[in-house]
Formats: structure tokens, sequence, C-alpha cells
């Protein structure tokens, strides 16, 4: 990742988070979660918590995510394969798209 | 994380809105979609990316919940015998307010079981039905009975649970302490091996339109066969080359076939509402052609 931008550390941090809510503090595996962990294999993460994390990401970030558009394509063994950082890649563009449209006009356009 | 108290216990519930351009594009929403899950290892992710998100991409409001003593939800010492399954999920529509208007309902597995219980006992509440991989017979009972009886003799002397949460094997260990729970702990086995079974009258009770979905070289066929034949309005659709797990197995072409049936249960209804008001009668909810079309 060239530009780590404090959007990309806020998401970041909110990611962790939640799956230290998920999960507990104590069961998460990885030392620290960055954007190079993953969900299978770092963290161990069942179906079930992916689930429950979707939850949460679509409660905090709104229906712009469209975080069942993204998943929509991958079984549940692509999703975990999925590091941290793919997540908050996606998050990022989708999110600083709807800034950008809601900036450039009075009426806000739908996130591409 | 959504947890809903109902029954006295708390049950693990997730809910997919349906996208708002698929309601202001229909005349009306399809009904709300609920999922059932199977027994002991499974919960609701099952369902997750292989049907829940198509069917809330293609306008249903989604509900999937885990289980009394499955998944999150909580696990009391009693209570896994049908009919306590379906006051469960009564009293889980009730408290979602989808008790007004009928719910589809797609179950996995003895999950499909409990869909089927709840059609027969509560045919107000279901528009339509779903069943993969149902087991319908009393050699079922009898089989799984044995096999979860020996599960939880192995599961009971051995140490394998906290040897392997020692590891990084988190998953395994979590799936065997459930497993030990569940068989050892509670009255699951006793309450399965009470359960009942089906018949063809219960079948010809069937008042809304069925979809089941078997693999091919699955045990259950025969009793999908026998349902298929009794049910006023039911398609079976058998997957070729595959078993028992149809839900893991079958990827896209189950996603279409369970697609394609809450489609043509809508427009089939929408077009018997059109034409009760012309005052023609009809019976059952899928046109013939749509029957036969699906039956490969």
């Amino acid at each position: 990742m060239t530009m780590t931008s404090e959007e990309t550390r806020d998401t970041l941090a909110e990611i962790t988070r939640m799956l230290v809510e998920i999960v507990g503090d104590e069961f998460l595996l990885a030392d620290e979660v960055t954007m190079m962990t993953t969900f299978n294999e770092d963290l161990a993460l069942e179906s079930i918590e992916f689930v429950a994390l979707a939850e949460r990401l679509h409660e905090r970030y709104g229906a712009e995510v469209d975080l069942m558009g993204f998943l929509a394509e991958k079984d549940m063994e692509a999703i975990l394969a999925m590091s941290v950082g793919d997540l908050v890649a996606h998050i990022d563009r989708v999110t600083r798209a709807a800034l950008g449209s809601r900036a450039a006009g009075p009426h806000p356009a739908p996130a591409a | 994380m959504a947890e809903i108290l109902v029954n006295s216990l708390r049950f693990h519930v997730q809910r997919l809105p349906a996208p708002a351009e698929a309601e202001a594009d229909r005349a009306g929403p399809g009904p709300a979609v609920v999922f059932l899950h199977g027994l002991v290892v499974d919960n609701l992710s099952s369902f997750y990316c292989p049907l829940a998100v198509p069917v809330a991409r293609a306008g249903h409001e989604v509900v999937l919940y885990d289980l009394r003593g499955h998944g999150l939800s909580e696990r009391p010492p009693t209570g896994y015998d049908s009919r306590t399954a379906v006051s469960d999920l009564v009293a889980l529509l009730s408290a979602l307010g989808l008790a007004r208007r009928p719910v589809h309902l797609i179950g996995n597995s003895y999950g499909g079981t409990l869909a089927l219980h709840t059609a027969l006992a509560r045919p107000d509440l279901v528009a339509g039905l779903t069943l993969l991989e149902p087991p319908l017979s009393g050699a079922w009972v009898e089989n799984m009975v044995d096999t979860l009886s020996v599960a939880a003799l192995s599961l009971e002397d051995s140490p394998v649970s906290a040897e392997l949460s020692s590891l990084r094997l988190r998953k395994a260990a979590r799936l065997t302490a459930v497993a030990d729970a569940l068989l050892n702990h509670t009255s699951l086995i006793d309450d399965i091996a009470g359960g009942r079974t089906f018949g063809p009258a219960d079948y010809a009770r069937l008042s809304c339109p069925v979809l089941t979905v078997c693999g091919e070289h699955s045990e259950l066929v025969p009793g999908a066969r026998e349902l298929a034949g009794y049910a006023p309005d039911c398609t079976l659709r058998i997957l070729p080359g595959l078993g028992h797990d149809v839900l893991k197995e079958s990827s896209g072409v189950l996603r279409d076939a369970v697609l394609g049936h809450l489609a043509a249960v809508r427009d089939a209804r929408r077009d018997a509402g059109r034409d009760t008001a012309r005052g023609a009668v009809r019976l059952g909810g899928i046109r013939l052609g749509e029957r036969g079309a699906l039956v490969p």
C-alpha cells in the first residue's frame, strides 16, 4: 500500500475494534491486526463471525458500502481468504466516491 | 450482535434488507424469506453466500437465525423437539413483525424438516417452502440417532477440544465443543428420537408451493419423491453428481433453482390475485408449465 491515508487507518481501527468485540480479545490470534492480516489464516475467523462482522459494517457504514454486492460473487472460502486490507480498501473506495459525489453537487448521486 | 429474546431464550438473528430499488421496482416486495439450518455442526452462516445474499439482492427481506443450542444462540438443556422449534420460529416471526404476512421458509437438511412442520402447523404463516435435502422418513430418524449417539460417546471421553484450543485450531475446537455440548448435555438426541415423521396424508395437506432439492446420490431421494407425489404443488429438483450437501457443493445451480422458484411463486400469486378479481378459481401456486420445466 503506497498511501495509508487517515481514512484507511480509521477504517482499519474500526474493523479491528469490531473483530475484538466479536471474537473476544483473548481469542484474537493475531498480535496486531494489519492490512495484511487474513481472516482465515491469521485470525481463524469462523464463517458465523464473518457474518456478524458484515452486519456491523453494514450498520456502521450504511447501504452505500453495498457489502452484499461486494460479497455476492464470492463464496465463504474466498471471503475468509481475503485480508483485512481488502475489506478496508473496498470500504474506503466506496465511502470516498460517495463523499466526492456529495461534494460535486447539491443532489447526492448513488456511489458507482 | 443481533440478539432477540424469544421464548425466554436469546436467539442470534441476522436480517439482510432487500435493496431499496427492488421494492420500488415491483408492484410489491416478495415475501420475507426465513432460513432454517441443519443439526449440531450447522449454523446460519452456511446459507450466507450460496443463498441468503442472492435472495436479498433479488428483492426479498432475508432473516437468518441460529436454532436454539446452535451457532451463537443460547443453548438450553431441553426443547430440541420439532414442536418447540416451530414455537420458537413463530415467536421469532412475531418479534420481528413478520407474522402478519406469510413468509417463505428455506430449510437445509433438518431445517427443511422443521420448515415442513411449520407449514403443516401454521399454514397461515407460510407462503412457500424450499426444502434442501429434507429428512422425512422414520428410517432417517433411526440412522441419525445412531450416528449422533456414536458421536456423543466419542466426544465425551475425548480431551480433543482442550487440545485443539491450545493449538492454532480454534475453529475445530469450537466445532467439537458445540457438538459435545449439544449431544452430551442437552436432550437433543432424545428429542430427535421421539420426533414425528411424515406421510402422504401430511403432504396432501400442504397448501403452499414447495420446491424440494436433493442430491442425486442422497439416501433422502425416495422420501422427497413421495413428498412430490402427494403434495398438491411440489417441484422436485434432483441435482446430478451430488450427495446430501447440496448447499455447499452445488453453487450456482441451487441458487438459480431457488431464485427461479421464488420468482415463479411471486408471479403466480400476482396472477392469482388478478384471476380472483375476475372470478376465476385457481388451485396451487405455480402454473404447470413452470413445474414441468423445473424437473430435469
